[in-house]
């Protein structure tokens, strides 16, 4: 009950290479998913299966309790791609106007931005820590925050379900570690079920509520504190090598083969 | 002064909406690249005119009330032929362009050959003769231009949205292929109407000059459209006046202050006097 997102053995292929196979999980309302694994993996192409960018060979997912193929309630589904800092830099967009367009799904056709909009777009620029920077050109910014500003572009609708596909790429340690700290409150405050796909496995297991490791298969699918004491075995499946774990002070963790 | 304005009231008036709608479209075109589309379109347009003109020499009589009618449906026959091959082509998505230009010119000067020659016209629809228009061009341009502002300013966020994050736009919800079709068949509307005023051959240029003179010096979307509607009617009224006042071509003269004028932006711009006409209007 309540699963924003249930995958019931979901295979896919492109061309004759298998790219997932058997996949099963699900994320219930108000939890925190981070999904994890090397490069390759099938961890974007899951998320496209997600979106509904892809069709399953063999599978079924549902999204808040419908098939995909029925569920129309797509802007309750916030997105952040990991190609959401490559787009056209010199795309003639302010802060302001990109972020808006998170909410013209949900506001729906032949209507405008009122005050309550508006509010609403500040508030979200507001939360990702860009307040001021509203009137700026999006392609005079930083990668960090442009990638906030996708961000709240996906948070200003209010979305149920948030999908982050490696939304830390090319962002400062700072900016993380403030990222990381949006992503709770929103959990928090807003009971937002959250899948991120990150490649820092450390900040994933000191963050969220679930963790799956996936390399075409779902190798582990579990709560962090199980991860941590089996994660010498899982990552050396998940790699295909021996790796030895180190730790740091900072929380952070190392992976050496 | 005012014997002029009166003396050229269509002229006028066609100016007005003419230029406050290409700059709309452009800014559409030229962020998505595909500043050339203008050129294919009006090609298109133009073999449009030719059917009309060869089908008005042969049956005398017609149900069809101005050659432009036939050029707006070649003209949107065009935009959707650009938009197939794109697909068709995705890596070479470029490809497109050239290979309906030349089909639109070729269709162009075999349907005229087959009427013996260009006629005065044809090569009104060539170069443009906007103090030549009158009321039924007026009318023509009145409707399609009321019509391409109305769905803009209705669809205004959902073309915004498609242009910038086509893949996010499905996400949200947003019927994506039926915004990127309409503003397809708006383009080639505008285009078809530009084309008697400005000419096939000018016609692009007054979509993507403006367009081009506004981008140095805004930063948001909506400040790209207000500046590019500004120097596009700018560029329209003194252009006319001067070919009026010189005796010089219409579409051409427009063409020049509208070069003319992304010129002294662009060195206005370089000598540093950007910031403040930035500062003071750019959102």
């Amino acid at each position: 009950m309540n699963a924003c997102i249930k995958l019931n053995s979901v295979s896919f292929k492109y061309d004759h290479s298998i790219v997932l196979e058997n996949i099963s999980l699900s994320l219930h309302k108000g939890e925190f998913l981070g999904l994890i694994g090397p490069n390759g993996s099938g961890k974007s192409t899951l998320i496209k299966l997600i979106l509904g960018m892809q069709k399953p060979m063999e599978g079924e997912i549902e999204l808040f309790d419908h098939p995909i193929k029925q569920f129309k309630e797509w802007p309750k589904i916030g997105y952040v791609s990991q190609k959401a800092n490559t787009f056209n830099g010199g795309f003639p967009a302010t802060v302001f106007e990109v972020v808006s367009t998170g909410l013209y799904g949900k506001m729906g056709i032949f209507k405008w931005l009122g005050k309550y909009e508006k509010e609403k777009i500040m508030e979200a620029i507001h939360l990702v820590g860009l307040s001021g920077y509203e009137k700026r050109n999006i392609g005079k910014l930083s990668g960090g925050q442009q990638q906030r500003v996708f961000i709240a572009r996906a948070i200003v609708s209010e979305p149920e379900l948030l999908i982050l596909d490696e939304p830390t790429v090319g962002v400062d340690g700072k900016s993380e570690s403030e990222f990381y700290q949006t992503l709770q409150k929103l959990q928090r405050e807003l009971h937002v079920s959250i899948l991120l796909v990150s490649h820092d496995i450390g900040a994933i297991t000191a963050h969220v509520d679930l963790v799956a490791c996936l390399n075409r298969k779902l190798f582990f699918y579990g709560k962090p504190m199980e991860f941590e004491l089996n994660q010498t075995q899982i990552m050396s499946e998940l790699y295909g090598q021996n790796i030895h774990v180190l730790k740091h002070n900072h929380g952070g963790i190392h992976y050496v083969k | 002064m005012l014997e002029f304005i009166y003396e050229f009231r269509y002229a006028f008036a066609i100016s007005l909406i003419v230029g406050i709608i290409c700059p709309f479209v452009g800014t559409f075109i030229v962020v998505r690249r595909l500043s050339v589309i203008g050129e294919v379109l009006s090609n298109m347009s133009l073999s449009g005119v030719a059917l009309g003109s060869l089908l008005g020499s042969i049956i005398p009589f017609s149900f069809v009330p101005t050659l432009q009618i036939y050029g707006t449906f070649f003209a949107i026959i065009g935009a959707l032929l650009v938009e197939w091959l794109r697909k068709r082509f995705p890596s070479f998505s470029e490809i497109s362009i050239p290979i309906l230009l030349a089909f639109g010119m070729g269709l162009s000067v075999v349907l005229f050959s087959a009427m013996n020659g260009f006629n005065v016209n044809i090569q009104a629809y060539l170069f443009g003769n906007l103090l030549a228009v009158n009321k039924t061009d007026l009318i023509t341009t009145l409707v399609i231009g009321c019509v391409v502002l109305i769905i803009f300013l209705l669809l205004y966020k959902e073309f915004f949205a498609v242009t910038f994050d086509a893949e996010y736009s499905r996400l949200i919800g947003i019927p994506r292929r039926l915004i990127q079709f309409l503003l397809i068949i708006i383009i080639a509307l505008t285009i078809s109407v530009t084309v008697r005023s400005i000419g096939s051959m000018l016609v692009s240029g007054l979509m993507v000059l403006p367009v081009a003179t506004s981008l140095l010096i805004s930063r948001g979307f909506k400040s790209l459209l207000l500046f590019s509607m500004l120097f596009s009617v700018t560029a329209i009224f003194i252009g006319l006046f001067f070919s009026y006042l010189f005796n010089l071509a219409t579409g051409g003269t427009i063409i020049l202050i509208s070069a003319l004028l992304f010129l002294s932006v662009l060195l206005i711009k370089k000598w540093g006097f950007q910031t403040s006409i930035a500062n003071s209007k750019s959102y």
